[in-house]
């Protein structure tokens, strides 16, 4: 249902340098899935979620989206597509046109797409957001009257208004409260339930959410995925040391884990991330990795070894890590 | 027990706007012990930065102005204490860190010559340039900036967001102040790097006995660093207790709803509850309990009038009736059956 295919995107510097953002990406999504692509920011899963979109252009490699091929596709293609893949950003006040009421904001896809206007096309709009939880009073507010949550959900009744096939969630709740990211995270939960074929690419750097809504997690660094697979699988059995890390690092909402000493599984990374425009010769992550090897990290580019069922892992020694 | 650094006594806070006095801070007392870490947590709103700022006299006035209460640091009252005084004491006495390193650093000055300023302005001009460069490298060192002697002479663009945090500690501890102050001080990092700057933090607590205020909306990135934490909800603490009580017992409606909205990455699950509803008006705040419009075990007490803390165990209270009324109208019990 979405597919990338070797997918890379490069943007060329005036310095003459080039920032790999994404170099070299192939992931799958079957229809119905959803799919948490997670990573620190520089690592390309924002570009990959607007390139699935032909919101930004690939350089090469194949991205297929609702049926369509989104790669080099003309005008006429991407506003097909428009209507079968959808987008939600991050900041839903940016995505929101100030002066454009509420109900304005969700018809616009409708009206350019669909024959509905007048009074079928207001019903339509107020059945959509009743469905995110803003009864009518919201209808005729512009943005700048409702609350973040509440703008949020009202981007997402807009995404559904075409009945996408394909939705891309950049970030979704990341600007919100956690008692409001709860609210918006249920109900993307329930819309999996009552759209079982709609196909989700979800982009996150938080990994306790990724847990809670996906089903497959592909882990990015640098512009590659480092590792992939179901969400338990790669949460409770992670074969790359940065998908080590990274779950090392992420707060988990406990009592005080020093106080309890070091936890045994804690690799604590050093360094900073280095610029996507000198990516690292071979494995991208080899300078911050505390199981890198000379002569082989640093020199060859690791393949996807297959650690598991449908579970890939781009490191050298995926097969060697043992079992966490 | 040894007297309190810091101690806030009936704090009330207003901002004055068009509409009228905004509530901001609605009476807060809290007390802060040497060397403890406390961990000032909430969402968007309920006053945790402004509740810190107004302590130290860092919001402009008008509109900010103080209506009741008092901050002693050290015994020293700060409250009505002339601009002068206070600038003396920020800095030197108590030294604060926040979320955006970037903007905190000057651009066109190299982080060393920060520094030093930084640490002679602190010393009130005692301490000579090239004293300052030693203690400004030593400190670099102790943060574990990584090759000290090269970044001190590097411009702010040219390190990354946890270099740049880390030169802002260790700025604000050059001059071994009494209090630190972190204000959200791992949100704008990565994950990666957002834990080697708790673990830093952590070292810096129970090594140099730093005392430490960290306010985040993050229950997990306090627990990593903090002996004690404070929940706000619109403008005032609803719970305060050591940081186990906090995840193992949590006793006010709205400290249970944070965590039970919070997902966790290693415990799968099928829901989260919400909490249903939104702030209150802090330009009319609620009479009673701020919570109780949104508080599942809200009845007629709790809109009748302020609610004070009840004692839970040591160092843990809970401003929530159902606790007040325990023994007689359920207390922890009836909660914890909801939980």
């Amino acid at each position: 249902m979405l597919e990338l295919d070797d997918l890379r995107i490069h943007f060329p510097l005036a310095s003459g340098e080039v920032v790999k953002a994404v170099d070299g990406v192939t992931l799958k999504l079957a229809a119905g899935e959803t799919v948490g692509l997670v990573g620190e920011s520089g690592s390309g899963k924002s570009t990959i979620g607007k390139a699935a979109l032909g919101l930004i252009p690939a350089t090469s490699g194949a991205i297929r989206a609702g049926g369509e091929d989104v790669v080099g596709a003309s005008a006429a293609t991407l506003r097909r597509l428009r209507s079968r893949a959808q987008i939600i950003f991050q900041d839903p006040h940016a995505s929101l046109n100030p002066r454009m009421t509420i109900s304005r904001s969700v018809a616009e896809g409708l009206i350019l797409n669909t024959p509905l206007r007048g009074r079928a096309l207001r019903e339509r709009v107020a059945e959509l957001l009743a469905r995110v939880g803003l009864p009518e009073q919201f209808l005729n507010r512009f943005p700048h009257e409702l609350s973040g949550g509440q703008k949020q959900r009202a981007c997402i009744a807009r995404a559904l208004a075409l009945d996408p096939e394909v939705l891309v969630l950049d970030e979704p709740t990341s600007a919100l409260d956690v008692s409001v990211q709860a609210q918006i995270l249920t109900f993307l939960k329930e819309l999996q339930a009552a759209r079982p074929s709609m196909t989700s690419l979800f982009i996150s750097h938080n990994l306790a959410v990724v847990r809670f809504l996906c089903q497959r997690v592909a882990v990015m660094y640098l512009g590659r995925i480092v590792e992939e697979g179901p969400v338990a699988e790669v949460f409770e059995n992670p074969r790359h040391p940065y998908t080590r890390a990274l779950l090392a690092a992420a707060p988990a909402p406990e009592a005080n884990p020093r106080a309890k000493g070091p936890r045994v599984d804690y690799v604590e990374l050093t360094g900073d991330i280095p610029s996507p425009v000198n990516t690292p010769p071979g494995c991208a992550f080899h300078t911050r990795c505390p199981v890198a090897r000379k002569g082989i990290c640093d020199v060859d580019r690791p393949a996807d070894l297959d650690v598991g069922p449908r579970h890939r892992a781009a490191c050298h020694f995926a097969r060697d890590l043992e079992a966490a | 027990m040894t007297d309190p650094l810091l101690s806030i006594r009936g704090l009330e806070l207003a901002f004055d706007t068009f509409d009228g006095p905004y509530h901001a801070i609605g009476g807060v007392t809290l007390d802060l012990r040497p060397g403890e870490a406390l961990g000032l947590v909430g969402e968007t709103g309920c006053g945790k930065s402004v509740l810190t700022r107004a302590a130290f006299g860092l919001l402009p006035s008008p509109p900010a102005r103080i209506v009741a209460g008092s901050v002693k640091l050290a015994g020293r009252e700060l409250v009505g204490l002339p601009e002068r005084d206070l600038r003396s004491i920020r800095g030197a006495e108590v030294a604060m860190i926040f979320q955006d390193p970037m903007t905190y650093l000057n651009p066109v000055f190299r982080v060393g010559t920060q520094l030093v300023d930084a640490i002679r302005a602190q010393s009130k001009g005692r301490i000579r340039k090239a004293e300052a460069k030693d203690i400004a490298l030593a400190m670099l060192e102790k943060v574990h900036l990584p090759n000290p002697e090269r970044q001190f002479r590097a411009y702010p663009h040219e390190l990354s967001g946890g270099m740049r945090q880390r030169v802002l500690i260790a700025m604000a501890l050059a001059a071994k102040p009494r209090l630190l102050i972190a204000d959200e001080p791992t949100t704008a990092l990565d994950v990666t790097i957002q834990a080697q700057i708790l673990r830093l933090m952590g070292e810096l607590v129970e090594d140099m006995g730093l005392t430490m205020i960290m306010i985040s909306h993050d229950l997990g990135v306090v627990a990593q660093v903090c002996s004690r934490v404070a929940v706000m909800y619109a403008g005032q603490i609803v719970e305060d207790a050591p940081v186990e009580r906090i995840f193992d017992a949590p006793s006010h409606p709205y400290t249970r709803g944070l965590l039970k909205a919070l997902p966790h990455p290693f415990k799968p699950a099928d829901s989260l509850a919400s909490i249903p509803g939104s702030l209150p008006d802090l330009l009319h705040p609620p009479t009673g309990c701020r919570f109780a419009p949104r508080c599942p075990h809200a009845g007629p007490a709790c809109v009748s009038g302020p609610v004070p803390f009840a004692d839970l165990a040591p160092g843990h209270r809970a401003a929530c009736r159902l606790h007040l009324e325990g023994g007689v109208l359920g207390g922890t019990g009836a909660l914890a059956e909801t939980a």
